[in-house]
């Protein structure tokens, strides 16, 4: 049982990593929505391998929960969240971030100077 | 041999299985080239993987309590897997974000193209229609040029240097892209 829970355990982690480099490298918001979707599945997987091996059922909560409420994500995103510009499709680097936040603190200043005159 | 064997035995196969097939869904997730095939792979193990390694745990913990639990887990995942699966695959449609060369027949073209043409024919019919879009365009240009002009003044005060996103060639882009639901939700509704 041992040797069948860490092979078990390998197959599921390589796939838990796969299914995270495509959440990164996704080129849009639905491809990285499945891939979560299998994270989630895959430590579905991962809790019910860990109750099988140890025989423990305090970890069962958590599976009614998961699957009860793991598909909230994806269609919420694919509701309001699929449509989007080309180039905002990729994750933005740090650099891209703090200008589109200075913009917005700029933005914000004068509109509170304005407010205040 | 007693039945206790038997079912770690069938446990262990059946843990094998699903752990596979998750790590098969890894494998295409990563691998397959557009939205449509990585939601093909993607679908494997949320309903066959999950009720092999779920009927494993049930096969190792033997109490009807757990089983039950455990049929209640397979239910969800089958009510709910289903919902996601058709909600990203039509918002994923709808936005072009797949490959026709990888499709033997596309079902939904005939009806893209009729409701495309069903707008052109409204657009031309109806001016109103025609003045509505024209407002929108007008109000979203406005507000582009807004956009733009605060970023010259952030330049103007002296954040000079490589700007990746500026505002200016970030509008045109979200027009283009934000025509695109309107486009298709018309026809649907007339």
């Amino acid at each position: 049982m041992t040797v069948v829970a860490i092979v078990c355990g390998v197959l599921l982690a390589a796939a838990g990593i796969m299914a995270l480099i495509r959440a990164e490298r996704g080129p849009s918001m639905l491809n990285r929505t499945i891939a979560l979707d299998v994270f989630a599945t895959v430590i579905i997987g991962a809790i019910a391998l860990e109750a099988a091996y140890s025989k423990r059922t305090d970890t069962l909560p958590i599976l009614v929960v998961l699957s009860l409420v793991g598909f909230v994500g994806s269609v919420s995103i694919a509701r309001f969240a699929a449509v989007e510009p080309e180039e905002q499709r990729r994750v933005r680097t740090a650099a891209e971030i703090a200008h589109d936040e200075e913009v917005r603190r700029r933005a914000q200043e004068k509109k509170e100077q304005e407010g205040t005159l | 041999m007693n039945w206790e064997i038997v079912a770690d035995v069938l446990a262990a196969v059946c843990l094998l299985l699903g752990a596979f097939l998750t790590f098969a869904a890894g494998v295409g997730v990563l691998r397959f080239p557009d939205l449509l095939a990585r939601m093909h792979a993607a679908t494997k193990p949320q309903v066959l993987g999950l009720i092999l390694m779920l009927t494993a745990e049930a096969l190792r913990v033997r109490s009807w309590k757990v089983a039950g639990l455990l049929f209640l887990v397979i239910c969800f995942q089958l009510l709910t897997a289903p919902v996601a699966a058709h909600m990203v695959g039509r918002a994923g449609v709808r936005t072009g974000q797949m490959r026709s060369e990888y499709l033997v027949t596309n079902e939904l073209e005939d009806d893209q193209n009729e409701a495309e043409a069903m707008r052109r024919r409204a657009l031309e019919r109806d001016p109103q229609v025609n003045r509505d879009l024209e407002r929108k365009l007008e109000a979203r240009i406005l507000k582009m040029r807004a956009a733009a002009q605060q970023g010259k003044e952030l330049q103007g005060n002296g954040q000079q240097g490589k700007e990746p996103r500026s505002p200016e060639e970030h509008g045109p882009d979200e027009q283009g892209t934000e025509e695109a639901p309107e486009a298709q939700s018309k026809p649907e509704s007339s």
